[in-house]
């Protein structure tokens, strides 16, 4: 048996590695509600709290306030709550959940809801890039601008711009939808698999294989009950942009790759 | 690996050394291990240089005080003798000094004569730019350097995490455009054609103090803006000419700019304000200066921004 | 495709040892094809490799241990830096990330079931978990890779270890492929994508970018599993030194280091022969590198890449590795490129023979590891496929408990490089140990003489008080 106590290190270079803390139990808890406030705590702290709320005492509804443009803050939440974040938040905000419904009042820095599963994730103003990145559920809404790359490898659900989106919008995406009500930077729809993304302003131009397709009637319902449920003005028009298909296969295959059974 | 940071007061001078370790030491998980200030006080009309005459992994021997006695002296004696009529020369830590002087003649000369005395490096040399950087994290360098005292109009300021070199201040950020006056650079990112570019500007006759990549970008600006074109023409050339991806912070005497490659692989966050513009790689370090609600957004692919004090 | 002549004809003045046969039906296959070719398995060039080290044990020097019976331990404990639970292995091999979807479900099953039997590892790929999987396994690690196929935050609560995966000794620098052959309904839903594209996945995490944003990735993660499991850094050897510092930087438990020799399951032929530094070079550097940082003791080294016996594992740990991780190898015990009689036909299927056969790529494995065919899924049996893979995991453990005892270790983990010698100047330069027989270590020998030779000078000025004489 080795003796792991005598080598653990407990501090890394960053000081971003933060093992041996504990729940600070500061909110002030008033019946289905908790506030706290984290000026003065670190993203562990503040996680360790908001895990202490949400799934220690139950509480369905958690308000952090002051969260300082911290990182990975209310990530990894997987049950039904409703959090909101009085503020702004670093890289990393609210990742790898399912279920919460999630509000920032102030903005967020790069890959926020990160691989979502589902839930609803409203933030009131700017996104820095990698939004929504590999999401696979949800509604995620951004009302002010996003930076590049949003929606990378998209797999599902829809999120929405109130403003402009950056280069490499939906780059390589697989499911899901977008839908900016602005403009959209260069090479939008890179590379994409599958999915549709809507464009309200212009669009810079165009990533390998991503073509414009006619907006449906069914396309047009799903935008306005998109918008009427986060209360958002619906630009005129969209279009509709989807994936041209000339990159799911090789054009050519070795006589030993040609498909046998399936 | 670093952060960075870039700040200008548009209406009058304000406390940008202290404003810059606040928004430097916030982004601290981004590069503790060495911290660099370019800071641009009141225009003079003398020349104000910074040297470092020793490097601080460098063991401090019986003789070292003895020796950078010596080469200080040879420093004085150099400026001298190019007929620089010397202000004040003081230490500013063990081993880094800051000299002021009246100086006319051309700055590659001086600077050239400067540097061959052993051990010697000119951090940089102008008017109003004054370059600061040290190991440590930059609470450590601002309180070893009383930078808290340092007001003026615009500053960047970069936070490093060595990874490709060694952990010293030859390797650290911001890097003088040696030897045009006045310009400096911090960085984030890599330059995949840095070795092109470096022969290519050693070829006219430039020379580097360090084997960093963004030194090459303080180097390429320069240049442009001796040959008159304007800084932010400059910049634009500089976002088809250098491959790779970036993020960069320039200073001249008057002006800060930033520049961000068409992949936007690396971060910047813009607050724009009344009387203020600073930038960061992270929100945190705008939020250290700024703490009350404020906006801000990621400048966006190819995009060159130039802010004028 | 019919080769050029190369007959034993007197009047023949030779042929092109650089346009050979293969290299012309190479570039008449790829002007009619329009593209590069792909491929599976693992190196074809020859490199420097374990052959060319030797173990030196003890005889009169030192003190053996009884080779086949006595006292050497095998636990191998990954990851003890910052996780609540480290991991913890009865022996240091463990099966590595292979997908479902390059491999069949009896594949990712068998691997699973045998790894438990040995007490070890395995790891679940890029193509997301699959259930059954996991249930075989009692240590699993979980990949978040570059495309987040089937990636589940429910899934990561489950991991004993997370692996992120930046690249693969194989194809450094190139994301992962899947021929449409093999992305079936099932697989194709796994991953979000529509049935049947030929999948070329993304050489970038879509999270982060650089070595800032990735040190705040493994923040994000550790957060959502609370510290509980190592983190794992999985790259690709090639620019092995400064990776590895910058990596150790990121804040990880462990960095796993891929050799150029590594297999896969699909790749352009071109990427695996051209990409990457040999395994054998890349410990000693990633060493070098976790000192020169000061996390030699608290990062933990995992390599990989054409691992054949407990030989090559052996000689992995003495330069370096706390535990070893195998691919190609495990799918051999498998049966992979074996003909089964009255089953298997590799010429009459796929051209080649058995043990020579290249065609993961094509979903078309005569024995049913690499494919998603229903019908040669039924080749392989997953109670005896396990039993086969714990069977060569358990011997391996045996060989590498074998050579320590006869270099006197009553732990494996106790194997250093001064254990070895190098039977080339090569290896002995990429391994730094000595050439058989001498004390020369290639460029480090060098260095010393030069080192010594400096300090000698310069205390020969001083002692001159300042060099009034020639020197």
């Amino acid at each position: 048996m080795v003796a792991m106590s005598t080598r653990r290190s407990r501090n890394d270079i960053r000081g971003l590695a933060e093992p041996d803390v504990e729940a600070p139990k500061t909110a002030r808890i008033e019946g289905d509600t908790a506030v706290f406030d984290a000026a003065d705590l670190s993203p562990r702290q503040i996680n360790l709290e908001l895990r202490r709320l949400v799934y220690g005492e139950q509480i369905p509804e958690v308000t952090i306030e002051n969260p300082g443009a911290k990182h990975s803050v209310a990530v990894g939440i997987l049950t039904r709550c409703r959090i909101t974040i009085d503020g702004s938040v670093g890289y990393f905000g609210a990742t790898l959940g399912d279920g919460p419904e999630i509000h920032i009042t102030g903005r967020v820095g790069w890959s926020v809801a990160e691989n979502m599963m589902s839930g609803v994730t409203v933030i009131d103003k700017n996104a820095g890039s990698l939004t929504g990145a590999a999401m696979r559920g949800g509604d995620l809404v951004i009302r002010g601008h996003v930076g590049a790359r949003t929606g990378i490898d998209q797999k599902g659900g829809t999120i929405i711009v109130g403003g402009n989106a950056g280069a490499l919008t939906g780059f390589m995406m697989q499911r899901g939808r977008q839908i900016i009500c602005g403009d959209a930077g260069p090479g939008m729809g890179d590379s994409m698999y599958d999915g549709a993304i809507y464009v309200g302003g212009a669009v810079a131009s165009l990533g390998v294989d991503c073509v414009e397709a006619e907006m449906t009637p069914e396309d047009d319902e799903l935008i306005d009950r998109k918008f009427r449920i986060y209360g958002m003005d619906r630009p005129a028009s969209f279009r509709k942009f989807v994936c041209g298909k000339k990159l799911w296969n090789y054009d050519n295959l070795e006589p030993s790759e040609r498909k046998l059974v399936l | 690996m670093c952060g960075i940071a870039g700040i200008i007061h548009t209406d009058g001078p304000g406390d940008v050394g202290a404003e810059m370790t606040r928004m430097l030491q916030s982004m601290k998980h981004r590069g503790p291990d060495s911290a660099g200030y370019a800071l641009y006080g009141e225009p003079s009309e003398l020349l104000v240089m910074r040297f470092k005459l020793a490097d601080p992994n460098e063991t401090s021997d019986f003789d070292f005080s003895e020796r950078l006695e010596r080469s200080r002296r040879e420093v004085e004696s150099r400026l001298s003798k190019v007929g620089a009529t010397v202000d004040r020369v003081q230490g500013e830590s063990a081993y880094a000094y800051r000299a002021s002087f009246r100086y006319e003649g051309e700055l590659k000369p001086l600077a050239d004569y400067i540097e061959n005395i052993p051990g010697c490096e000119v951090l940089s040399l102008g008017h109003s730019l004054e370059i600061v950087k040290d190991l440590g994290d930059a609470r450590t360098v601002s309180d070893s350097y009383r930078l808290g005292e340092f007001r003026g109009t615009h500053a960047i300021g970069h936070v490093r995490m060595a990874t490709e070199s060694d952990v010293d201040i030859a390797g650290a950020h911001p890097y003088w455009a040696y030897p045009f006056s006045d310009v400096a650079v911090v960085h984030n990112g890599q330059l995949t054609n840095y070795h092109q570019w470096r022969r290519r500007l050693e070829r006219h006759g430039h020379r580097f103090q360090s084997e960093c990549d963004s030194e090459i970008i303080a180097v390429y600006l320069a240049e442009r803006l001796a040959d008159g074109m304007s800084l932010e023409t400059a910049m634009k050339t500089s976002l088809s000419d250098l491959d790779g991806v970036f993020t960069y912070l320039v200073v001249t005497e008057d002006s800060l700019g930033m520049a961000k490659d068409e992949m936007a692989a690396k971060p910047l966050v813009l607050h724009e304000g009344d009387g203020m513009v600073a930038l960061a790689s992270e929100e945190s370090a705008i939020r250290a200066v700024l703490p009350q609600e404020i906006d801000s957004y990621d400048p966006y692919e190819s995009e060159v921004l130039v802010w004028s004090r | 495709m019919t080769s050029p002549n190369a007959s034993p004809n007197p009047h023949v003045l030779g042929q092109s040892s650089i346009f050979n046969p293969q290299v012309i039906n190479d570039i008449h296959t790829k002007a009619e094809l329009g593209r590069y070719r792909m491929r599976g398995f693992s190196m074809f060039k020859p490199i420097p490799h374990w052959d060319q080290l030797m173990f030196m044990p003890g005889t009169l020097t030192r003190f053996v241990i009884e080779g086949y019976r006595e006292k050497c331990d095998t636990k191998t404990v990954l990851g003890a830096r910052f996780a609540q639970k480290p991991l913890e292995l009865d022996i240091p091999v463990y099966i590595t990330g292979m997908s479902f979807g390059a491999l069949s479900l009896e594949a990712k099953m068998a691997l699973a079931k045998g790894a438990s039997m040995a007490g070890t590892a395995t790891c679940s790929g890029e193509g997301g978990m699959i259930p059954p999987e996991r249930d075989l396994s009692t240590k699993w690690y979980y990949q978040v890779i570059q495309s987040r196929y089937g990636f589940n935050p429910h899934h990561l609560m489950l991991a004993d270890a997370i692996e992120f995966f930046i690249g693969q000794g194989c194809k450094v620098g190139l994301g992962g492929h899947l021929m449409g052959q093999k992305v079936t309904e099932q697989v194709a839903e796994m991953r979000s994508l529509p049935a049947g594209i030929d999948q070329r996945s993304p050489a970038r995490h879509p999270d982060w970018l650089g070595p800032d944003d990735l040190s705040l990735k493994i923040q994000e993660v550790r957060e959502a599993t609370d510290y509980q499991v190592p983190i794992q850094l999985k790259l690709g050897a090639a620019r092995v030194y400064d990776d590895v510092r910058m990596a150790a930087k990121c804040g990880p438990d462990i960095i796993y280091l891929d050799g150029a020799e590594g297999g896969t399951g699909a790749g352009p032929h071109l990427a695996t022969e051209e990409t990457g530094i040999p395994l054998m070079a890349a410990i000693p550097e990633a060493r070098r590198a976790l000192e020169d940082v000061g996390l030699a003791d608290e990062i933990d080294l995992v390599v990989a890449g054409g691992i054949r016996n407990g030989g090559d594992i052996a000689k992995c740990i003495a330069l370096g590795a706390k535990a070893v991780a195998i691919g190609h190898s495990s799918l051999m015990a498998l049966n992979c490129n074996k003909e089964l009689p009255g089953i298997t036909d590799y010429e009459g299927t796929l051209g080649v023979k058995a043990g020579s056969c290249y065609h993961c790529h094509t979903g078309r494995c005569p024995v049913g590891i690499t494919t998603q065919d229903p019908e040669l899924r039924k080749r392989l049996d997953v109670e005896q496929g396990a039993e086969r893979v714990y069977n060569f995991l358990h011997t391996l453990t045996l060989e590498v408990q074998m050579l320590a005892r006869a270099c006197g270790k009553t732990d494996v983990h106790s194997l250093e490089p001064e254990d070895l010698c190098a039977l080339t100047t090569e290896a002995a330069a990429m391994a730094r140990v000595p050439l058989a027989g001498t004390n020369y270590v290639p460029g480090v020998t060098e260095e010393r003489t030069l080192h010594e030779i400096k300090t000698l000078l310069e205390k020969h000025v001083a002692n001159d008080g300042g060099g009034s004489r020639d020197v």
